[in-house]
């Protein structure tokens, strides 16, 4: 296979004073640059759409967009940044194109007849609560719903997700808090 | 504070991740039975959504994922080999397209200037006011020729076809830097090498002032010469 050079600047204004600074990717740095994201990107693709098959070809198609567009990248430090985003935007694509199908074909799901759950491991685990917190995570904001799901993904703390959306620290506690209170709004 | 006002508290507080309610809460809580019963629920509801949301996305990654990305990549050549900005692949098109013209006009015009004049050469002749050697009295430090890529573009009009130029002893290094440089510093050049513009300036005469009445005297008391 042919080893393809991809150039990729720092930022214009960078480039334009020193060009030297351009960072020149190699199209297998790039191939594990994707491997290393691989995860994150099935990650947010699963946590908007719920169903590992269409979370798995969502990341397939993030991944591969960010391969085509790559030359886009203005800074190449915001790879992740930029992929979690991308995801997430075809993630929530796929399952609006989704619930228009499930309104076809309405589906009747089992009544959950267990006893009340005590403890929040036995809320967390019922089906009815589960289903109640998707809905819930449909209904949040967009912003608030990425930061929230970045923050659960592999433990991220407020700092990795602040570098992660390009947004300082102080912004991602504040979502988190409004998203948050949304949710147990919701869901009390 | 009412129960109310107690419960939102208690949202505010687990919202943000925090574990201990203001005091007045906290005292609120102690007397009313069914804000603490309020509390414990909103306690295991935000542990659950914790719990939910890590257990949603946290799952295990399948490992056919990269196999089927890594076969999509090898049918899969980027559009773009190399960088270009992202809003002005137009005016990068146009910069690039402008630049060529731009030296084939420069390539051209000195290639033209070059077949109109005879060969460009500089000798340095070096005097000094202390007497010097005789072996450094003349020396040629540097020559200009219109072999040379840089002097090709130099707009230099000389009268002659080796001009001398003659530099004090003391000075010699540094004028043959500035020979070196001369190539790459083409606007200095062409401005010190440039012949001065015929002067018209005559020398002017001024007539003697003479005033007919007038009578010049001695002053009294003064020594004539």
């Amino acid at each position: 296979m042919a080893d393809f050079v991809l150039a990729q600047s720092e930022q214009r204004f960078r480039r334009a004073i020193a060009p030297e600074s351009a960072t020149v990717f190699r199209r297998s740095e790039l191939e594990r640059l994707l491997a290393e994201n691989a995860s994150l990107a099935y990650r947010v693709a699963l946590s908007v759409v719920r169903n590992h098959p269409e979370a798995q070809d969502v990341a397939q198609e993030s991944l591969l967009m960010a391969y085509r567009k790559f030359h886009h990248l203005r800074d190449a430090q915001r790879f992740r940044s930029w992929l979690v985003r991308m995801t997430f935007r075809l993630a929530l694509d796929r399952k609006r194109s989704a619930r228009r199908r499930e309104a076809r074909e309405t589906s009747w799901a089992e009544p959950d007849f267990r006893p009340p759950p005590q403890s929040a491991e036995e809320l967390a685990a019922s089906r009815e609560f589960q289903e109640r917190l998707d809905r819930a995570l449909e209904e949040l904001p967009r912003r608030l719903r990425l930061v929230v799901i970045l923050n659960a993904i592999e433990g991220h703390t407020v700092g990795e997700v602040a570098e992660l959306l390009a947004i300082s620290p102080g912004t991602v506690k504040s979502r988190l808090f409004r998203a948050r209170k949304f949710l147990a709004e919701k869901l009390l | 504070m009412n129960c109310q006002e107690c419960q939102a508290a208690m949202l505010n507080v687990l919202a943000a991740a925090g574990e201990n309610l203001p005091p007045e809460a906290a005292l609120h809580c102690q007397a009313c039975s069914s804000c603490r019963e309020s509390y414990r629920k909103q306690v295991t509801l935000f542990g659950a959504i914790d719990l939910g949301i890590q257990s949603l996305v946290n799952q295990e990654i399948p490992g056919s994922l990269m196999r089927r990305v890594q076969v999509r990549l090898s049918s899969d050549t980027p559009k773009a080999l190399f960088w270009t900005p992202s809003s002005g692949t137009a005016l990068f098109a146009a910069a690039t397209v402008l630049s060529v013209c731009l030296t084939l006009f420069l390539y051209g015009r000195g290639n033209l200037e070059n077949a109109e004049r005879p060969d460009v050469s500089v000798s340095i002749v070096t005097t000094s006011k202390t007497p010097a050697p005789p072996l450094e009295k003349t020396a040629t430090a540097a020559v200009l020729s219109r072999k040379s890529t840089h002097a090709r573009a130099l707009q230099i009009r000389t009268g002659t076809a080796e001009p001398e130029v003659i530099v004090l002893a003391e000075e010699r290094e540094a004028f043959t830097k500035f020979v070196n440089a001369l190539p790459r510093e083409t606007n200095v050049a062409v401005a010190l090498t440039r012949p001065a513009p015929a002067s018209t300036d005559g020398p002017v005469e001024f007539a003697l002032l003479r005033i007919s009445e007038l009578e010049v005297k001695p002053l009294e008391g003064m020594p004539s010469d």
